[in-house]
């Protein structure tokens, strides 16, 4: 089936099966996840489009803070929202989300690489962590925006060890998190903490914490107990 | 073979010295390839690398603003329609939160990794004299 516009839409693109595929894609290496109509699409970046280097896919999570988290309600209370190949569809997307420092209760936005999910237990996160970053209420929306641009633009420079990044609205404070794939290779998160600091800006006394993600499940939280980086 | 050779006269590249007395105050663009990372070489081959002020300015193309052709409908979260009004009073709320966050900070925000600009034709030189940084501490 091939969604069609109903007005004229000459920027033919993102999920037009008209758009030439930049590669062949088999359907066992294509580790797009099902939509919400179970069907697997390839997302390839349309003509004329900015290719990113890899495909993201954006996802939209809640809880309500009184029932304990457990891995299948997390699993539940995670939606996806779109994925992306190419700078213009990112664009799309992020011109129609809401922006965190507006999202309500117990809220996160993810934006991760094409196939690994926003979970511990996911094959690319199962030996990893991530830096965490404590922001004052009002800094979300500017914060986050820097880091994914930071991160579609290819600015950590860590080869694959990117897994995505995610905002995170709490009661008192919001929190930025940026996961990658092995949590005890210091040079990449050494490098990862670097480049944050450079690419949000961030006043040199900033605390930035480490947690893996082995750590997250067995104290079943995500950013209590971390390892406190000055 | 000319014998006549223009010897063209040496002169040293002006050079302006600053004198930091904090890293905040270094600017943005230091180090920085233009157009790319602040990293001098690409780990794992040729990646597609796009700087932050690249992708700000693709936000505005045509293809960028149409919608996703399939957005989920989440009140709260997902927009279906862009307001052109909402969008002009979101710019400017960023700005002040902004102006807000960053009074006293002597860094110029809104130009993260990669935007270079030169701002005069001589080299600046960094003097980094700066404050040592204590064991354990990474800068």
């Amino acid at each position: 089936l091939i969604y069609r516009f109903s007005l004229k839409d000459d920027d033919t693109g993102d999920q037009d099966s008209s758009a030439v595929p930049r590669e062949e894609k088999s359907d066992a290496e294509n580790s797009s996840i099902p939509n919400s109509n179970g069907r697997r699409k390839t997302i390839s970046p349309g003509a004329g489009e900015h290719p990113l280097q890899y495909n993201y896919t954006f996802w939209y999570s809640r809880r309500t803070p009184s029932r304990p988290a457990n891995t299948q309600s997390y699993e539940q209370n995670i939606r996806q929202i779109g994925t992306v190949a190419s700078v213009e569809q990112f664009w799309k997307f992020y011109s129609h989300l809401v922006r965190p420092g507006d999202l309500t209760g117990h809220s996160d936005f993810h934006l991760f690489k094409e196939g690994i999910k926003p979970m511990w237990e996911d094959e690319a996160n199962k030996n990893g962590g991530k830096w965490i970053i404590r922001l004052r209420k009002g800094l979300a929306s500017r914060f986050w925006e820097n880091i994914i641009l930071a991160m579609l633009g290819e600015q950590f420079m860590v080869g694959e060890e990117i897994c995505g990044v995610v905002v995170s609205i709490r009661f008192q404070e919001d929190i930025l998190s940026i996961w990658n794939k092995t949590a005890n290779d210091q040079v990449t998160t050494s490098r990862i903490r670097d480049t944050l600091r450079r690419v949000l800006n961030l006043p040199p006394n900033t605390i930035m914490e480490y947690k893996t993600h082995n750590d997250s499940l067995k104290d079943n939280s995500s950013f209590r107990n971390t390892k406190i980086t000055l | 073979m000319s014998n006549s050779c223009n010897q063209t006269k040496s002169c040293p590249i002006p050079t302006r010295i600053m004198q930091l007395k904090d890293w905040t105050q270094l600017p943005d663009c230091y180090s920085q390839t233009p157009g790319g990372t602040l990293f001098s070489t690409t780990p794992g081959g040729t990646r597609i690398i796009y700087d932050r002020k690249f992708l700000l300015d693709c936000r505005n193309s045509p293809i960028a603003r149409t919608p996703p052709c399939c957005l989920p409908q989440i009140p709260g979260v997902t927009v279906s329609t862009l307001n052109p009004m909402g969008k002009l009073q979101e710019l400017k709320e960023e700005l002040e939160e902004e102006a807000k966050d960053l009074a006293g900070e002597a860094r110029r925000s809104r130009k993260g990794a990669g935007d270079y600009m030169p701002q005069s034709r001589c080299a600046d030189v960094y003097d980094l004299h700066l404050p040592c940084v204590p064991v354990g501490k990474s800068c």
